[in-house]
Formats: structure tokens, C-alpha cells, sequence
């Protein structure tokens, strides 16, 4: 059993290794390095596959049968697994808070997110060492080393990320340009290091699914980084009309806290709203984030359907681009049959009309 | 009511507002679990000729002896026809009839994927083509009154300028012709649509997807305001009825038809080509200047679907010496659903269709008048005219 594991450990681990080196080039990119796209090797990463599936067959499979008749050992196996799991549910559940690093409780009931997104990948660090163990005698250094590497290229990233949020914050500028920043960094990130391997050409006999489950993977990044920008105006807008009936609130409630102050209150909030939006919806900024998002969003949609009909194939079910084309020709049948409809109710006409001449 | 400056005083407001609202939510709880009559389209009316998704109907006549010439009403394939006859109260239809008009309506019915194919040219040379023969033969005239609403309207146009022999009479209401105007966001939007892409996708572009892009259009009084207010009244279940009456129009929406939308979406939104000179209509080039028969132009002045500068060009376009604009203080739906749309809006309407129908006067013979049920003492006056006018700037 511990060799099979250790195969499929070690599967992980090379894996691993590569996704580290992704991250790390995402953290380039982020950091405004030029990210040298021709020197990511993926020749590590397609040995470590050949090698894992190699191991797998010619070893990993006959042992792992033999493994599985030593029951006491598995048994020990799951009760140490569930006990460092245990342990690793009492660190995550410390991650809530660890974005609160400056003391002010009162920020605990709205945490801003980039701050907790820092201090979960910080925290980390602190509860990877708790998969020591898991995996047992079967690579469990190595794999903690793996995911601790990967682990701190997160954090860098996460704090490149933060570092640019927080500048963004002392120069004013509004929340959401700092949420939209970070979905154009992680789009940029994206597009340079995982569009290589989402488009990256398929082989076997699975390859027509796993090019379109790619493609939808790949479509599904980009409709989520376009979401990101569309709603982040929309709320952006929000905001900034909430701020100014804020500001505007205070001559309603100056005298007195009464009903009419109330309902003063909730029109200055359609008002104001309103105007805002309306300004928002009519700016080529807006109408541009909308194209984004709908063509993004159909894209995806398309992936999720291709990748459908590919499914359908080997069932004995029609599928929507064959019962289109059935449409399709219908179409054109009950149009050529109206026509000639038409012409024989002209010619009839026609024929009628001669008839009365003759008489 | 409250005045003074302080903490106790705002607990006092907050605690009397959540008073009120607690007794409106047990009354409207009362309201919501009885049976509410949303019905709508309950004009007498019989079904006279279908074909494929669409039904012809005619409206029985109220008046011994109705306008020779009939007039057929086209509505948009956005939504549904019912509008005109949303409620007894509320009813357009029902003031054509009163005023004597022989009334037809096309009910576009709701298309399936089968359908994604139709083109512009297989409604307006096909369908409405084949009411309109139907109706010419079936009421002896030679020509016949359209009167085209919304998206109806342009269609209706279009057909006129093709089949200008077979229409007497042409009305067009809160139609969009001159799509080339930035007062209107979906005339703004549009031009980021690719229609191409969306019916390769789609197939029919669904009514779902329409309707949010409707509700984008002022989100905050059709997705907020409007639920609010409707809270505020929901222990008025005249209020309630006619609310989800409104509301079950709202999202009754139909998918649009493949290539009849990439069609009318890039061929008039975006190249604007009806006003151009420029679209054509299967073989045909359509010169909205062989309209010459008598025009009736009506918009609403406070329309956010299709703005006042979208319909006001219609009228210099044709051809027509007999033209004659009718622009009214509301939005898009209130031209059908606001007070005024029985006691102005529509009779002005149905005057100018009676006129140009017939010349002598008609008399009534089963006046159907409904008056509108009692208001609620709970509800005041001012606040249901100001939830009125919510859904009638639509």
C-alpha cells in the first residue's frame, strides 16, 4: 500500500512542483515583472505525468490490491488521518479573525477582504504543517514541502495584491477600482500562465471532452473577471450615491427625528440613486464593461453547451445543434411551400382576371 | 410625531414605524392567503384564425352597427398583447369598442426553439400579411386599419410602405422608428449588443434575459422601490390584485425569435437603415414615404423603452398629407394603465380611429363601464398616485 501511495504521492508532488512555478509567475506578473512566457518549462511537469502513469500501471495497481488486504494498518492509517484533520479544522477556524491584525475590533463585523484574504494565506503557514502526517510514511516531507512552497507564492502574490490595494487606499481612490484591480491582475495572471495549459493541444481518446472542458474553464475565468468589473461598478455606484445622501442627510435630521424626515429620506435615496445610475448606464465606461460581460457570459455559456453535446454523442439523444438543423430546413420548406401558396393564389387571380376579360 | 434631538426619540420613530409595518404584514398576510383575481384579457373576444404560434382574435362588438372598416392591432413580440386589456378598469380595447370600432388583435403567442429561424420578412410579409388578408376578406373591406404598438409599430410601418394598397389607415403607438437617439439607454446599449453572437448561443433569445435587461434599465425603482411599495400597501388587496395583475405582465415574456431579433437589432438599432432609406425587406426596399394614407403618431412623453425622440420622426418620414401626432404625459405602460389612459389617452385615440372609420355616430348598446373598487382607508390617495406612476413610467 505505501508504495502504491508513494506513486501516486509522488504524482502529487511533481504536480505540485509545477503549480508552485505558476504561482510564482503569477506573483511576477503581478509584481509588474516581465513574465519570459518561452521559459516556463513544462517539460517537468509532462515527465512527472508519464512518470506517475508509468508508476501507476507498472507498479502502483498490482501493489495497491495487495495493499488493501492489510486492514489494521489502514484503519491506523484513517484514525491518524482524522486526527490530524481535527487539528487542521482548529487552525481554519482561527482564519476568520487573522485578517483583524490592527486590534480594531469594531472592523470584525465588516472585514475588508483583501485584508482577509492576506491573512488567510498567511495563516497558511501556520496550519500546513498540520498535513504532516496525513499522507503517513508515504512522502509526507515532501509533500508539506510542496504545498508550503506553493503556499508562499500565494502569500506573495496575495500581498503584491494587498500592498497595491492598500496604496490605492491612501490615494483615495474608490473600493471597488481595488476589487477590479485585483480581477485584472488575476485575469492578466491567468491569461499568461494557465491559458498555456487550458489550450495546450489534447491527445487520446477523451481529448475532443477535455478540449472543451478547457475551453469552459477558460471561458468561466474571464466571464468571472468581467462579472467582477460589471457588478463592481454597479456597486461602485451604489456607494457613491449612499455617500452623498449621507452627506446630504444630515440637513433632513438636523432639527428633528420625525416620519416626514424618514420618508425626505428614503426619496433623496430613489432620487440620488437614481441620477447616479442613470449617469453610470449612459457613460461608455459602463457600456463597455456590459459588452465585456455579456459576450464573456456567452462564451461560457457556449463552452457549457459544446461540451454538452459532446456528452450527448454517444447516447441515443438528439442534440440541440442536430434538432437546429431539422428546424433549419423546416423553415425553409414552409417558406418555399407559402410561396408557392402565393404564386398560385396570384395565378388564379390572374387567371380569373383573363377570363372576365374574354367575356 | 416626533421633535426633538435625541437617541430616545429615533427609538421612538423606529419603534412606532416597525408598529405600523408589523400590523400591514399580519392584514397583508390575510390578503396574500386568499384568492386574488389576476385575470386579465376578459373583453369578450373569439378566435378566428390561427397559424403556426399566433392567434387572430376579434372583439365582440359593443355597438349596433361598428366602424366599416376594422382596425387589427399588432403588438410587440416583447410581451404580451393583454396589455390593452389588462383589467375592465384599465382597458383600451374596451374604449375602441365603446367608440365603435370593429377590433382585431394578433396574439403573437410564445415561440419555441422550432421557431428561431423566422425573419422580419416571414412576420411582416407572412403573418401579419396573412391577418391582414383574413381580416379584409372576412369583413368585405379592401383596406383595413392597422394600428401597430411598440416594436408592433414598427413592423406595422414597415408593412404599410410594402402593402400600402391594403391599409386605409395607419396608427402607430410607442413605436420605435428613428433608433438613433442617445436619450434612450437601450439605444445607448445596443450598439454594445452582438446580436450574432447571442442567437448562436441562445437560439432565441430568452425572455428572461430581455426582462433583465428591462429591469437594468432603472434598477433601483423596478428592483427596490417598487417591492417597497408594495409592502407599504399590502393590506389593500385592491392594491395586492392589481399589483400581481401588473406583475404577471411584466414577466410574461416571450423568447425572441432568432433571426428575427439579430435582425431588428442590427438593421434598426444599430444601422438605423428603416430611417436611412436602407433596410430591405426580403427583395423589397422599404421607403417609409409610400405611406400616404391617413398617419396617427402617439408617444408618451416620459417613455424610457422607447423615448419621445425614438417615435416623434415617424411622422415627417411619410408620406402622408393627413398626419396627426398625439403626445401624452406619461411613460410607456401608463399610456395603457393610468387613470388618464381611460379618461384621455385613449378616447383621444379612439376618436381619431372612429373618425377615420366611419362618420356617423354609434350608439351604445351594453356599456361596459366597471367602476374601480373603493380605496382602503389605510392607503392614502397620494401614496398609491406615487406607486401608480412607478409602474407607469415604465
Amino acid at each position: 500500500m505505501s508504495q502504491s501511495s508513494n506513486t501516486f504521492v509522488d504524482v502529487a508532488i511533481g504536480l505540485q512542483k509545477q503549480w508552485s512555478e505558476a504561482l510564482s509567475n503569477i506573483s511576477n506578473v503581478v509584481s509588474g515583472e516581465k513574465l519570459d512566457l518561452n521559459g516556463l518549462d513544462t517539460a517537468p511537469i509532462s515527465k512527472a505525468w508519464s512518470e506517475g502513469i508509468r508508476q501507476i500501471v507498472d507498479n502502483g495497481l498490482p501493489k495497491s490490491v495487495a495493499a488493501t488486504m492489510k486492514l489494521p494498518d489502514f484503519l491506523e492509517h484513517v484514525n491518524q488521518t482524522t486526527s490530524n484533520y481535527t487539528s487542521l479544522f482548529d487552525q481554519w477556524s482561527q482564519i476568520p479573525h487573522m485578517g483583524d491584525n490592527k486590534g480594531d475590533k469594531s472592523d470584525r463585523s465588516t472585514p475588508n477582504p483583501v485584508d482577509w484574504f492576506k491573512g488567510f494565506t498567511n495563516s497558511m503557514q501556520s496550519w500546513l504543517p498540520a498535513y504532516e502526517g496525513l499522507p503517513g510514511a508515504t512522502g509526507a516531507n515532501a509533500w508539506q514541502q510542496a504545498m508550503t512552497a506553493m503556499a508562499g507564492n500565494w502569500t506573495r502574490l496575495v500581498n503584491d495584491l494587498g500592498d497595491r490595494v492598500n496604496t490605492n487606499g491612501a490615494n483615495e481612490k474608490p473600493e471597488t477600482d481595488q476589487a477590479r484591480h485585483f480581477y485584472e491582475s488575476w485575469l492578466k495572471a491567468y491569461e499568461s500562465t494557465m491559458g498555456p495549459f487550458v489550450n495546450m493541444t489534447t491527445i487520446g481518446p477523451a481529448r475532443y471532452e477535455v478540449e472543451k472542458l478547457n475551453k469552459g474553464a477558460d471561458t468561466y475565468m474571464k466571464y468571472q473577471a468581467a462579472s467582477a468589473d460589471f457588478y463592481g461598478k454597479m456597486y461602485q455606484t451604489g456607494m457613491e450615491a449612499l455617500q452623498e445622501v449621507m452627506s446630504e442627510s444630515n440637513n433632513i435630521f438636523s432639527d428633528d427625528v420625525t416620519d416626514e424626515g424618514f420618508n425626505k429620506f428614503y426619496h433623496l435615496l430613489m432620487t440620488v440613486g437614481e441620477r447616479r445610475y442613470h449617469e453610470l448606464f449612459s457613460s461608455p465606461l459602463f457600456c463597455q464593461s456590459l459588452e465585456s460581460f455579456i459576450n464573456t457570459g456567452l462564451d461560457w455559456y457556449q463552452a457549457r453547451n459544446d461540451m454538452t453535446e459532446e456528452m450527448l454523442k454517444s447516447t441515443p439523444i438528439v442534440t440541440q445543434s442536430q434538432a437546429d438543423e431539422i428546424y433549419r430546413e423546416m423553415h425553409s420548406l414552409k417558406k418555399r411551400l407559402m410561396e408557392l401558396e402565393r404564386t398560385q393564389r396570384n395565378q388564379g387571380a390572374h387567371d380569373q382576371g383573363d377570363t372576365d376579360g374574354s367575356h | 410625531m416626533v421633535a426633538t434631538n435625541s437617541t430616545d426619540q429615533f427609538s421612538e420613530v423606529m419603534a412606532n414605524r416597525f408598529v405600523k409595518f408589523q400590523e400591514r404584514m399580519l392584514q397583508g398576510t390575510k390578503v396574500l392567503t386568499e384568492p386574488l383575481d389576476t385575470t386579465s384579457d376578459t373583453t369578450p373576444k373569439d378566435e378566428v384564425l390561427s397559424v403556426d404560434r399566433w392567434k387572430l382574435y376579434h372583439y365582440r362588438p359593443v355597438v349596433r352597427d361598428p366602424a366599416a372598416v376594422p382596425v387589427l392591432i399588432f403588438y410587440a413580440l416583447i410581451n404580451r398583447y393583454y396589455m390593452i386589456d389588462l383589467q375592465p378598469d384599465r382597458s383600451m380595447v374596451k374604449k375602441f369598442l365603446e367608440a365603435g370600432l370593429d377590433v382585431y388583435v394578433l396574439d403573437w403567442g410564445h415561440p419555441a426553439r422550432l421557431d428561431r429561424y423566422l425573419t422580419m420578412e416571414d412576420y411582416i410579409d407572412g403573418y401579419m400579411d396573412q391577418a391582414v388578408d383574413f381580416v379584409r376578406k372576412r369583413s368585405g373591406q379592401d383596406e383595413i386599419t392597422i394600428y401597430g404598438i411598440c416594436q408592433g409599430g414598427t413592423f406595422s410601418s414597415i408593412y404599410t410602405a410594402v402593402h400600402p394598397e391594403k391599409v386605409k389607415n395607419l396608427a402607430i403607438m410607442v413605436a420605435p422608428i428613428d433608433f438613433h437617439t442617445d436619450t434612450g439607454l437601450l439605444n445607448v446599449w445596443s450598439h454594445c449588443l452582438d446580436a450574432d453572437k447571442m442567437v448562436d448561443t441562445f437560439g432565441n433569445v430568452p425572455g428572461s434575459f430581455m426582462n433583465m435587461g428591462f429591469l437594468l434599465l432603472n434598477p433601483l425603482r423596478l428592483m427596490f422601490q417598487k417591492y417597497v411599495d408594495f409592502i407599504d400597501h399590502m393590506d389593500d388587496k385592491n392594491f395586492v390584485t392589481n399589483f400581481s395583475r401588473m406583475e404577471k405582465w411584466i414577466f410574461d415574456s416571450p423568447d425572441q425569435t432568432g433571426e428575427a431579433f439579430k435582425q431588428f437589432v442590427k438593421c434598426m438599432y444599430q444601422e438605423n437603415q428603416l430611417v436611412k432609406g436602407e433596410f430591405v425587406l426580403g427583395n423589397r426596399l422599404v421607403n417609409l414615404k409610400n405611406i400616404t394614407q391617413p398617419v396617427l403618431n402617439v408617444f408618451a412623453e416620459k417613455d424610457h423603452l422607447v423615448p419621445p425622440d425614438c417615435s416623434r420622426p415617424f411622422t415627417d418620414l411619410v408620406g402622408s398629407k393627413d398626419k396627426k401626432v398625439l403626445s401624452f404625459p406619461t411613460g410607456h405602460i401608463g399610456l395603457f394603465t393610468s387613470s388618464k389612459s381611460q379618461t384621455k389617452y385613449a378616447p383621444a385615440i379612439a376618436q381619431w380611429l372612429a373618425d377615420h372609420s366611419r362618420e356617423d355616430k354609434v350608439e351604445v348598446i351594453k356599456p361596459i363601464e366597471q367602476k374601480a373598487k373603493p380605496i382602503k382607508k389605510t392607503t392614502t390617495r397620494k401614496k398609491r398616485r406615487h406607486t401608480q406612476e412607478v409602474v407607469n413610467e415604465l
